[in-house]
């Protein structure tokens, strides 16, 4: 029984050395197209006669025409692109050099003996100015020369990446700006940042041309990772990838509801622990379901839960889908224990509260007959639901986190907070001022005049006990 | 009706009905019009997709037949419908003694079908350019449904057989990539991704379409846009933005972008509200606003 190829590649030429492989373009096509599958880019058999239709209308003696007509057939979508471009360059570059070394083409050294007679600090700004213009082929040439005047032939590291590094900063090539140089030097503003990244890839390719030169031979081909640092190169790496982007796309989402609503998305000034949390969309999400009685009660706590304490934290708003369907059971309970006059009781930052009432606000206004500034609910004018939260006993600084931290919860009168908890502190017992509304004005409406809609729980009220524990009352309300 | 021997053929043919194509452009229409391949466009909102395929059907002296795609898009909506009053009519009008064939034969021919857009093009007389705009707005089963049309130009009707093109259209198919279309879709089109033009690419475009308007706002309008795109923005300003932005400047006689002129205007390249703070912020300050309205 025949023993399978090791690999597509040696498959193609029926197991022999690609070295030996038939030579033209085709051949090249069809390797060209094995190195893409081998990236993961899906290059089937039509995409490859796709391509030599397009190469019998294209000359493939005019290098972007060819490139652009392959990359047009053979790469179709943006990521494949970037794959294309990095596996173009690196297989026309090693098939290039391979010629050379079958037919015993070499450059010879010239560059390395006129590198004695370079002015260096010319090559600098000649380089710099070539990066910040983007001359491709004059890049080419200056890496040469660059090469020629601090490679130091003969006394390189023998690792081709790390003298390429010391090249460039031998150059002196930043991307950020360099005060300290005269200001009519092209570095002084800092160069682009791709055409650094460019002409070290040429430097790298140039190194890597005298490294076959010398030896004869063709290295094994680099990861392309390698040759891009924003690839991905591990299951580590990959994984970062993927939270950078879920956490991109939570950003957007979160932050989706306040764009429609044309609110600002940070109207009121909030710590930097807050700043780097979205608030969720809580219109979107909780109206409906506690509509259809089956809200949402989102497990958000952020603090680690101990084991066998499991549930107990889960008390916080959230529009988080994964965690929509065991919370909303969780709030159905409740407003069901509500109704039966049991008491109910959630956890806040290990703060255990009472849900006092979950009504219908307009109802509670018509009721007591209040409307306007100053009434009980008078920062939720354009809730509709409002959930009453009711927290005994909690200590004066973590009041303060209650209303920091917890922005999903407690819609914050941070100031207010935090002006009573100090003068607490300052006067002691004797002198904390009496349970009032700590709705700020300010806090009520955006500019506009507009009831904020971001900000769904308000702290209401809050009555001293002793020095150093208070007791705060807030409504969660549901804009209806 | 011309036909296009060369790149730059129809990169000049481009340029002569007011589209100005990149490179990549120019070579990805011709070798679609040489291979009869349809091409698949890609790229961010604004950035000439639609209008390449305009510009085509100008340059190529065609008809261009276009289908605008949304979600739920169905086959009676993108290929054909069969025309049922008429056919009621028909039976209505019918003799007493017809057959259920004789019926059957009359109310199931091309009388009785209306063409839609997809139609339209394989039946044409004339070959035309079809466009078929926004194709991920689409589900999987639309998609799947164009695989026939795309790779052999022909349509199946269950009634009436096989229809195949008379000539062969120049097809677009246009997506702001909003999902990953499918791998059979992607086999059988070329790919191009137009992205936002590079800073002398816009201000020839720029120039174009505001000939008036001087050379250095021009160059100072495209810079801005470019400044301003480099933000982290909701929707960076599109090539079409960049245009009525000029026109709006030629209109308002300005002969600067100064900190003023740019925060009046900014709404015309900058459509959502954040996205105008940000880039009041960072762009206006640097067009020395702050410095205008402190003093």
């Amino acid at each position: 029984m025949p023993r399978p190829p090791a690999s597509r590649k040696a498959a193609l030429y029926g197991g022999s050395d690609p070295a030996t492989a038939p030579r033209g373009l085709t051949a090249r096509i069809l390797e060209l197209g094995e190195e893409l599958r081998g990236e993961g880019v899906a290059v089937g058999t039509s995409e490859l006669l796709d391509a030599f239709a397009v190469l019998r209308e294209v000359p493939w003696a005019h290098p972007a025409d060819f490139k652009e007509g392959l990359a047009a057939t053979l790469a179709k979508s943006q990521e494949d692109r970037r794959i294309f471009d990095l596996v173009f360059d690196r297989f026309f570059f090693r098939a290039a050099e391979l010629a050379a070394v079958r037919e015993g083409i070499t450059e010879g050294g010239g560059m390395d003996a006129a590198g004695a007679e370079l002015n260096l600090e010319t090559l600098r700004q000649q380089i710099a100015q070539a990066l910040r213009d983007g001359h491709e082929a004059m890049m080419r040439d200056l890496a040469r020369l660059a090469i020629a005047a601090f490679g130091r032939q003969g006394e390189g590291s023998g690792v081709i990446g790390v003298d390429v590094q010391r090249i460039r900063r031998a150059l002196g090539l930043r991307a950020e700006p360099q005060p300290d140089l005269p200001p009519d030097d092209p570095r002084a503003d800092g160069l682009p940042r791709d055409a650094i990244r460019r002409f070290e890839a040429l430097l790298r390719q140039e190194l890597e041309r005298r490294q076959i030169e010398r030896t004869e031979t063709l290295p094994p081909a680099r990861p392309l990772n390698e040759l891009d640092r924003a690839l991905p190169s591990g299951p580590l790496q990959d994984l970062a990838a993927v939270h950078r982007v879920v956490a991109q796309l939570k950003r957007r989402l979160k932050t989706q509801g306040h764009e429609l609503r044309g609110h600002r998305r940070q109207a009121i000034p909030m710590s930097s622990n807050l700043e780097r949390r979205a608030r969720p969309c809580h219109r979107k999400t909780l109206a409906p379901a506690i509509r259809s009685e089956t809200p949402v009660f989102g497990n958000v706590a952020s603090q680690r839960q101990q084991p066998g304490r499991r549930g107990k934290n889960r008390s916080a708003w959230s529009d988080d889908a994964h965690r929509v369907r065991q919370s909303g059971r969780q709030l159905a309970e409740m407003r069901q224990r509500v109704r039966q006059q049991q008491a109910v009781v959630g956890t806040v930052r290990n703060r255990r509260f009472a849900v006092g009432e979950v009504a219908d606000i307009r109802d509670v206004r018509r009721r007591n007959n209040v409307e306007g500034v100053g009434a009980p609910y008078s920062a939720t004018e354009s809730l509709r639901i409002g959930i009453g939260l009711h927290f005994e006993d909690v200590p004066g600084d973590e009041a303060l986190l209650l209303c920091e931290k917890r922005v999903e919860v407690i819609a914050i009168d941070r100031r207010a907070a935090l002006e009573s908890v100090r003068r607490r502190e300052r006067d002691g017992p004797a002198q904390v001022a009496p349970p009032r509304p700590l709705v700020a004005a300010h806090q009520r409406t955006e500019s506009n005049g507009r009831p904020r809609t971001d900000q769904p729980l308000r702290l209401l009220s809050h009555s001293p006990r002793s020095a150093d524990r208070i007791s705060l009352t807030a409504v969660f309300g549901i804009h209806g | 009706m011309p036909v296009p021997n060369s790149v730059d053929d129809v990169s000049t043919g481009l340029r002569s009905v007011g589209y100005l194509p990149g490179e990549s452009t120019a070579l990805v229409s011709y070798l679609a019009a040489k291979l009869g391949k349809p091409i698949l466009v890609e790229g961010p909102a604004g950035v000439g997709k639609t209008e390449l395929a305009k510009a085509l059907a100008k340059y190529l002296d065609r008809t261009l037949v276009r289908l605008q795609c949304y979600e739920g898009l169905d086959e009676a909506k993108a290929l054909y419908e069969w025309n049922y009053r008429k056919q009621l009519l028909r039976i209505q009008a019918e003799a007493d003694g017809a057959g259920w064939q004789q019926v059957q034969d009359d109310i199931f021919g091309p009388e009785f079908l209306l063409q839609r857009p997809l139609m339209a093009a394989i039946a044409a007389e004339e070959p035309v350019v079809l466009l078929i705009d926004e194709i991920d707005k689409t589900d999987q089963e639309f998609e799947a449904m164009l695989l026939e049309l795309l790779s052999d130009f022909q349509l199946s009707i269950p009634e009436l057989g096989r229809f195949e093109a008379r000539t062969r259209p120049v097809v677009l198919l246009t997506s702001n990539n909003t999902r990953e279309l499918t791998e059979a879709l992607k086999r059988r089109c070329l790919y191009l991704w137009l992205d936002y033009p590079s800073l002398e690419h816009e201000l020839e475009i720029v120039k174009l379409h505001a000939p008036e308007l001087s050379d250095a706002v021009a160059r100072k309008l495209v810079e801005v846009i470019a400044m301003v795109r480099e933000l982290d923005l909701k929707k960076p300003p599109s090539i079409a933005e960049s245009i009525d932005w000029a026109r709006a400047l030629l209109l308002l006689g300005a002969d600067d972008i100064d900190g003023r002129t740019f925060t009046d205007t900014m709404s015309i390249i900058v459509k959502h509200r954040t996205d105008l703070d940000v880039v009041a912020e960072r762009v206006g300050v640097k067009l020395g606003f702050g410095a205008a309205s402190a003093g």
